[in-house]
């Protein structure tokens, strides 16, 4: 099947022998397709690569994929610390406008904080003027990142790293106190 | 427009990802000139009057073909890219040397366009259309005579009578921010009407009022930097630029390069130009003041900043805040805008300026902060060390400056506060400004982190500044409170709500409570019943207290509870006390629920609005989460009634849209039945409205009557007992009535009568009433 590239790239990877991409459902991987012709749309499930974000088993195409997110009133927020309260993040995002909602994201099996969090706006312009302004500002001493998310739909606040975490705390092979420590994998041995 | 197409989308992590259309040759064409006309003035190879030559040609063999695109790109740069007014009016001087036609249809057009901005009350844009046409005087495409009628056109509307004062100083301001550009020019084409105009001005200068100005002012003392109101400013800026013979050494002027070629393209006459009349819906700019913080002695390594008379000061100071304007919502463009390359001193000054303007900045306080933070990264040598400095400067100041602007200095401070030596606020008095700001940043730096890292961090001495630990308070936590009323069935509430009890549930263990109001007890029903509140909302706020989100799902659950016990005033006016004593450790908290509690509807806006001016929070009255509360009450009860109105509009325009059909459908079978439902719809919302506006105008009444009681009661005991009226406490809560005018100025203005009559009478002491004369001249 040959594996997918990695994250949002624009275009479908060049190089190889003469085959098909198409878009994952998810509307950022890429999956080859045994077809022959242009890029094809066909609504498909697709196993989340390591580094992306979407959701495991998101059935849209990539068209309603991206109109979601262009109408998204939520963000989804990384790196942060396990330490990060609600009530932190709940300070730093209402600098651009009134929150709705926040919901943390927790570790599948402790059910504690696991880094990362869901801010959900009234308004799209608020959440706008929070990945013009907060994004990669600094929370807990952690350059945090934010992006468009879909939308929060449950199970979606869970981590999906084999030990409960997220996926990126599997592989991690540096030491990070605020997460943990050193990445899972990197703790079995 | 390329640029502002980017800024309304949001950060797509693809770009473009569906460009399907098939891109046809003629389109594509526009775009490239569109592209090649934003993108001039910007850094290149080649200079700048290469470009712009190469340009010229390139449009010039386009104009057949391309004529109006190129108008109407034109004339947008003219609107939105006033930081490059001198290159574009250079190029369009270009441009009407080899086509003197389409000279004249862009200014039209122009013409045209400033009328249109006018009428929909784009003042600000409209100013920059002006000296766009007046620095065309310069490229030799607009003759000087003409352009002298219209400014004589400007000035001629002080003599209207019955105009609000606001409508003839902006005319004055579009005449007199042209003069650094075209100053000159005109002064030597036409001295003796120049003169005129400018006895003229100062005449009407001098008779326009200034009760307005107090209320703007950031800072209430004169020292060390006068802060002009900004007419007065400017004018004496020009009358120095007179005196220097209109020599003004700052604007970039491209087009001196090409005075040969300019020199010899004919000139069009501007049209006689008419100020569109004043309407009911004209809204002219609010009246500024001009902030001052550094002078020419605060840098005496850098360059010389211009002093604040020079017109170079107020030509850099327009620069940077159309620079701002341009890129605020573009972060990746900051490093290469104009901002990155600039002075520390103006920049920081128009930085601040913007941040501390009253009633509100122009843009959103976060991006400010973010600019600073990535200023210092881009000029990593010079802009940290201005900044400390700067934040030492206004720490110094901080006695006089005005509350709201404190208030958003410690917003920004968060970043800087804990490496100066605070040691003088320790002497003082708490209420005194100085420490108050400290207490109020290390709160504020408390909500971004966690208590125990402020604790650390905080020196032992100033431990009396420290913010309180945010634990909640529970009255019948303890055992050796079991004597207290209601004791035993806050025990029982407990046991059921953990064992995941419904409302009814709750609602029967409730009954029990005796109602401390007996004897007001009548046949109702569900009275007022403080005792029943209070164990309900102690119990279920301690058992929800780990975290925000616990509490929210509380409040969800037990929905009905809370608005059946809060169905009276006074029981809404009660919930809020016991929430007030659980969590009064916990302003954040605090504000977080009653936010939600309005949302829900089981509190409403006045009920919050009394609340905060009532004894019980007294002590809390000048700490900042107070005013965050009211102002973000005020806030949603705004939204509110726009919002109601919008489905109004929404809803009449479809039975607009519906009678159209009908008419061009002939039909006779759609009789008025097809638009009951909407009808009724619109008459539903319609009462909706007036409710919605009834309760916005009854909120805005009660925090004014509210004030003039608090006030009045302050200002008699100090006349009584013989104390000097200004106490840091007065002077914070007249701060915060102004700001309350300020910010919702255009709300308010429709109760104007109601004020008049009510509330601001002649009665009143001056020392109110002068606050609600200030309003009163904003917009006069």
């Amino acid at each position: 099947r040959g594996r997918a590239p990695s994250g949002g790239a624009a275009g479908p990877p060049a190089g190889g022998p003469v085959a098909r991409w198409r878009r994952g459902g998810c509307g950022r991987c890429w999956r080859r397709c045994g077809r022959a012709g242009a890029c094809c749309h066909r609504p498909v499930t697709c196993t989340p690569t390591s580094s992306s974000s979407h959701p495991k088993s998101w059935q849209g195409t990539r068209y309603d994929q991206e109109r979601l997110l262009r109408k998204s009133c939520t963000l989804y927020v990384g790196n942060l610390s396990f330490y990060t309260t609600e009530e932190q993040i709940h300070e730093l995002f209402g600098k651009s406008g009134d929150i709705k909602k926040i919901i943390m994201g927790l570790d599948k099996v402790k059910k504690t904080a696991c880094g990362f969090c869901f801010v959900e706006y009234y308004a799209r312009g608020d959440a706008e003027n929070a990945m013009r302004y907060i994004n990669g500002t600094r929370l807990d001493d952690r350059i945090i990142r934010t992006d468009w998310d879909a939308g929060f739909k449950e199970g979606r606040q869970y981590g999906r790293g084999r030990s409960g975490g997220q996926v990126r705390d599997e592989y991690r092979q540096d030491y990070d106190a605020g997460r943990g420590g050193y990445g899972k994998t990197v703790q079995c041995q | 427009m390329s640029r502002r197409r980017h800024s309304d989308d949001s950060d797509d992590s693809d770009g473009q990802p569906h460009k399907r259309r098939r891109t046809s040759e003629p389109s594509e064409i526009e775009e490239r000139l569109e592209s090649l006309i934003c993108r001039v003035g910007e850094k290149s190879n080649s200079s700048l009057e290469s470009n712009l030559e190469g340009l010229a040609g390139v449009l010039e063999a386009d104009l057949p073909n391309y004529k109006s695109k190129i108008l109407r790109i034109l004339c947008t740069v003219a609107r939105l890219l006033p930081e490059k007014l001198t290159v574009y009016t250079t190029l369009v001087g270009l441009l009407n040397a080899r086509n003197y036609n389409f000279g004249g249809e862009f200014v039209e057009a122009m013409i045209r366009q400033l009328k249109e901005c006018l009428k929909v009350n784009m003042y600000n844009e409209a100013v920059h259309l002006v000296r766009f046409l007046s620095d065309l005087v310069n490229c030799h495409v607009i003759a000087a005579p003409s352009m002298v009628a219209m400014f004589e056109n400007f000035v001629s509307v002080t003599q209207e009578e019955d105009v609000p004062q606001v409508r003839c100083d902006w005319y004055m301001f579009a005449f007199l921010s042209s003069l650094p550009w075209v100053g000159k020019e005109l002064y030597e084409k036409k001295d003796a009407e120049m003169d005129r105009l400018l006895s003229q001005t100062e005449s009407y200068l001098k008779r326009r009022q200034k009760i307005h100005v107090p209320m703007l002012q950031v800072w209430t003392a004169d020292k060390p930097h006068p802060q002009e109101e900004y007419l007065d400013c400017l004018w004496s800026q020009i009358q120095k630029l007179k005196k220097d013979r209109w020599q003004e050494r700052h604007i970039l002027r491209p087009y001196l390069a090409f005075d040969s070629i300019l020199c010899e393209a004919l000139q069009h006459n501007l049209p006689p130009f008419t100020p569109p009349p004043h309407t009911e819906d004209s809204v002219y700019p609010m009246p500024r003041v001009i902030f001052r913080m550094f002078d020419y002695t605060d840098d005496p390594e850098g360059p010389v900043m211009p002093g604040s008379h020079s017109v170079e000061r107020f030509v850099i100071e327009e620069n940077l805040h159309c620079i701002i304007k341009s890129h605020w919502k573009e972060r990746k463009t900051w490093p290469t805008s104009g901002c990155a390359l600039i002075l520390c001193l103006p920049l920081l000054q128009v930085i601040f300026a913007e941040l501390f303007q009253l009633p509100s900045p122009p843009h959103i306080e976060v991006m400010y902060t973010t600019l600073l933070i990535e200023l210092c990264k881009l000029q990593p040598g010079s802009l940290p060390q201005v900044l400390a400095q700067a934040t030492e400067m206004l720490y110094m100041r901080l006695d006089t400056m005005n509350t709201t602007c404190v208030d958003r200095n410690s917003f920004t401070k968060n970043y800087c506060i804990l490496s100066f030596d605070r040691s003088d606020c320790l002497t003082q008095d708490l209420e005194k400004p100085k420490p108050k700001f400290v207490r109020e940043v290390l709160e504020k730096c408390m909500r971004l982190s966690y208590h125990q890292r402020i604790i650390d961090i905080v020196p032992a001495s100033f431990s009396v500044l420290s913010p309180a630990n945010p634990v909640c308070i529970y009255k019948y936590g303890d055992e050796s409170n079991r004597s207290l009323p209601g004791y035993t069935v806050a025990l029982c509430l407990t046991i059921a709500i953990k064992n995941k009890a419904s409302n009814d549930e709750i609602f029967s263990i409730l009954k029990d409570v005796p109602n401390p109001n007996q004897d007001d007890d009548d046949d109702e029903g569900f009275t007022f019943n403080p005792l029943k509140i209070e164990v309900f909302v102690q119990t279920l706020l301690h058992l929800a207290a780990k975290s925000f989100s616990h509490s929210f799902s509380a409040l969800a659950k037990f929905h009905e509870v809370f608005k059946t016990l809060a169905e009276s005033d006074e029981g809404k006016l009660h919930v809020l006390r016991v929430v007030y004593e659980v969590w009064k450790n916990h302003p954040q908290m605090i504000a977080v629920l009653v936010d939600k509690m309005i949302r829900t509807q089981i509190v409403d806006c006045a009920a919050v609005a009394n609340w905060i001016f009532s004894s019980e929070l007294a002590h809390d009255f000048t700490r900042f989460y107070i005013w965050e509360i009211l102002h973000s009450t005020i806030r949603k009860m705004n939204k509110h009634v726009l919002k109601i109105h919008k489905e109004l509009e929404e809803t009449k325009a479809r039975l607009a849209r519906q009678h159209k059909r009908r008419d061009s459908d002939d039909d006779d079978r759609s009789s008025d039945r097809e638009d009951g439902p909407l009808e009724e719809q619109i008459e539903r919302l319609q009462e909706k409205v007036e409710s919605a506006q009834s309760e916005q105008k009854n909120l805005f009444l009660v925090i004014f009557q509210r004030f003039i009681m608090l006030l009045t009661e302050h200002l008699v005991r100090c006349e009584t007992g013989g104390i000097d009226v200004f106490t840091p406490w007065y002077k914070s809560c007249i701060e915060r009535l102004q700001q309350i005018f300020l910010q919702h100025h255009q709300i308010i203005q429709q109760y104007m009568v109601t004020l008049e009559n009510l509330l601001f009478t002649a009665e009143l002491d001056h020392h109110i009433l002068a606050v609600f004369q200030q309003f009163c001249a904003l917009q006069a």
